[in-house]
């Protein structure tokens, strides 16, 4: 009894150490990144959500509604109800408890796993670095993950127990996984194959399959497609108000093979995933990589495949997601379309296996020395994934150097947003203060997050020459000519004001992507009564 | 044949339209004299004073070849002869300041004006009265007009006679410092040949000074 407490006790408290790291790298400071153009666009949709309570699906953009319909959570405990009042936190809040999710989703593993294999696993989980960074982004990718571990953790309870309450819960997290974003079909399919072929490994004969299979009831599969379809139902349906929804749903596929196979600006090589997760460099000489959880990915493959005896089904799990990690890592990098979040579906199946990995070199008969060097490798790949953490997170969340920022907005924004606030508020009209922003190809994002406070500010890809010039002008140097005209030629004679630059520095939205402003003499002059 | 006749002469008429069109925009090119003092006084007790600026003035945007339209321009002025200098020395592109470059009027409410020969779109005017000390003049008033009576067409640009001693309607404007950078108003592209610009005394004494004005414009026609 004593020895159980004790094993408890051995667990259990590194356990609540991984919790509070994990807690500490998701949550703490998630307003110091800037907002990307993505999080900006879903921040501004669930701004119409929490004020209007509408909230329809676009088959075109935008992936799916779970996102939004999750962060109401948070807005409501904030009591922030007006896109005005919301903050990063709010947003950001939600992908960061997916994250911390996936490690809660481990301890339904421990039957089975056993504690040393959970703890490996939560350990990686909590000092990975391109988890805690997109644990930290208002985007899908988080969620997907982590309803995805959780359909794949229930299924696997529900095999281990055949309770109906694990195949309800399977359902559920199946049509959470539909309805946060359209590439969980890709998901899916492979998780059915993966499942197929862990079949074969297991039985080797097809007649042992089909008796497998027969095992299960029919209704055991309709309960699972039914819930998912019910809860895929419900949120693309927003609620049974938009039915059209659904429909789109499905049409939205057509729209998304379509954009995943070329066309699109975010084509890479097949290789674009690796080498983002094995090697880069900063100009200061970091070496950004987690070859380290490759590597122990790559040991904990070798593992599985090596054993040739029938083993608990826990081992089967385990090569379960070996092979969908596989089956994913070569369909993703096949889809000419990339973007580095992409990479999270199969790379927390990277880190399953890595903690199996460790855990196998340490439950094998390794000689001292061995084993002392596999120490090593693990203290000093501890060392430089967390290393990453802080650097990639909290000192450099938006340089270009940081391998998981992708056409990220710059630190630039906060000066930008900064001195259109001090203009706006030495101005008698504060932020009804007219402001246009004109930028091609409606390239102005994050700026309607950034500047949501605003009632008179208009956004356009051209200047309207039939409109009065705002006080206040942000745009991009291509329409530098249409400003000319719509400040000197086109306003009669007394109209025509004196402009000044708003920065004093060349500012940039993005790597590559300028904005200039422009401010009326007489509103200037406001803000530098208003400095003293 | 007459056909492309007429086309080369619309073309040949039209391609120097879209030419001057394609302006760009530029920087207002202002030079500043060196500063004759060094920070600003704390005890000016002038109402209604607004802050200097804490840095360099920064550059402003005009239209491509806007330029100083007042440059050695005809001057009339109101009151005795100058007491120091000539009016010649207002716009003769000297304004450091010193002793011979500066002129002064007569004591009380007096004004000058500045015949541009032709209308002009006046996008900025820059008036320096005195910047060897930190001055305030009193009832500074820019106005512009294509009326050389200042009778018909009268623009106000800048008035900053709060109590309206002057008589010439009360302004909104705040009293300001002089500087080496000069006072900039903007002229709002209007259109007009003249520009009065009225001054009252200053917190020193009841003289006017001007060191230079230069008026940024292009002309119109």
């Amino acid at each position: 009894m004593k020895s159980k407490s004790l094993y408890k006790i051995k667990y259990y408290f590194p356990l609540l150490i991984i919790i509070l790291i994990s807690v500490l790298f998701r949550f703490s400071r998630l307003t110091i990144r800037p907002m990307h153009t993505d999080e900006a666009v879903h921040a501004i949709k669930f701004g119409v959500l929490l004020e209007e309570g509408n909230y329809y699906y676009d088959k075109n953009d935008f992936h799916g509604p779970t996102l939004n319909y999750f962060t109401l959570i948070p807005a409501w405990l904030r009591s922030q109800k007006t896109l005005a009042s919301l903050d990063e936190s709010t947003l950001r809040i939600v992908p960061a408890f997916a994250g911390l999710g996936l490690i809660l989703l481990l301890f339904l593993l421990t039957e089975g796993f056993g504690l040393p294999l959970v703890i490996a696993i939560a350990s990686l989980t909590a000092i990975s670095p391109l988890l805690i960074f997109y644990n930290r982004y208002y985007i899908q990718e988080s969620l997907l993950v982590f309803f995805t571990f959780g359909s794949l953790v229930s299924i696997y309870r529900f095999i281990l127990s055949r309770k109906t309450g694990w195949l309800i819960l399977t359902g559920i997290f199946i049509g959470l996984m539909l309805a946060t974003k359209e590439t969980s079909l890709i998901n899916l399919l492979i998780m059915i194959a993966a499942f197929c072929s862990t079949l074969f490994f297991r039985f080797k004969k097809i007649t042992e399959i089909k008796k497998y299979l027969i095992s299960f009831k029919l209704w055991n599969i309709i309960v699972i497609a039914g819930i998912a379809m019910f809860i895929s139902v419900l949120f693309y349906s927003s609620f049974f108000s938009n039915l059209k929804g659904i429909t789109d749903s499905f049409v939205t596929y057509k729209m998304y093979f379509g954009k995943a196979g070329s066309g699109a600006p975010h084509i890479h090589t097949w290789y674009y995933y690796l080498q983002l997760l094995t090697f880069s460099k900063s100009p200061k000489g970091m070496i950004w990589s987690e070859f380290w959880i490759i590597i122990a990915a790559c040991i904990g493959w070798y593992s599985l495949i090596r054993r040739k005896n029938n083993y608990p089904i826990c081992y089967y799990f385990i090569l379960f997601i070996g092979i969908y990690t596989l089956m994913l890592i070569l369909v993703y990098s096949a889809i000419p379309y990339k973007t580095p979040w992409n990479m999270l579906g199969f790379y927390y199946g990277l880190i399953i296996l890595a903690g199996y990995g460790i855990i196998r070199l340490f439950i094998d008969n390794l000689k001292l020395w061995i084993k002392s060097i596999i120490v090593l490798f693990l203290l000093t790949g501890t060392i430089h994934l967390m290393a990453q953490v802080y650097l990639l997170n909290f000192k450099s969340p938006s340089d270009p150097y940081n391998p998981y920022v992708y056409a990220h907005t710059g630190s630039d924004i906060f000066n930008i947003v900064s001195r259109v606030d001090s203009i706006a508020s030495a101005d008698p009209q504060g932020k009804n203060l007219s402001v246009d922003v004109i930028f091609p190809g409606h390239d102005y994002w994050p700026l309607p997050w950034y500047l949501r406070n605003y009632k008179n500010i208009g956004y356009r890809e051209h200047i309207d020459l039939n409109q009065t010039a705002a006080p206040l002008i942000l745009a991009s140097p291509l329409v530098e000519k249409e400003i000319i005209k719509l400040l000197y030629e086109v306003p009669p004679p007394g109209e025509r004001y004196l402009y000044l630059p708003l920065f004093e520095h060349y500012m940039e939205l993005r790597p590559m992507l300028e904005i200039k402003g422009y401010v009326r003499k007489n509103t200037w002059d406001n803000y530098v009564q208003s400095r003293n | 044949m007459h056909l492309s006749l007429i086309l080369f002469i619309v073309c040949f008429n039209f391609i120097p339209v879209i030419l001057v069109n394609a302006q760009n925009l530029q920087h207002l090119e202002i030079s500043y004299p060196p500063p004759m003092y060094i920070g600003t006084p704390t005890d000016m007790k002038v109402e209604r004073l607004e802050n200097p600026w804490e840095v360099t003035r920064p550059v402003f945007y005009v239209p491509e070849g806007t330029h100083n339209v007042a440059l050695n321009k005809w001057i009339e002025f109101t009151g005795e002869e100058p007491l120091i200098g000539d009016v010649k020395l207002i716009n003769d592109g000297d304004k450091q300041g010193v002793e011979g470059s500066y002129v002064e009027l007569s004591p009380g409410n007096q004004y000058i004006t500045i015949d541009l020969e032709s209308p002009c779109n006046i996008y900025a005017i820059v008036i320096w009265h005195y910047h060897a000390k930190a001055r305030v003049y009193y009832d500074v008033i820019v106005q512009i007009s294509d009326d050389p009576d200042f009778l018909f067409g009268v623009h106000t640009l800048f008035n900053n006679d709060f109590d309206n001693s002057s008589g010439y309607g009360a302004g909104e404007n705040l009293n300001y410092i002089e500087s080496n950078e000069g006072k900039l108003v903007d002229g709002k592209g209007l259109q007009a040949r003249y520009i009065r610009l009225h001054s009252n005394g200053n917190n020193d004494n009841d003289l006017n000074h001007y060191t230079e004005v230069e008026i940024f414009g292009k002309p119109a026609y």
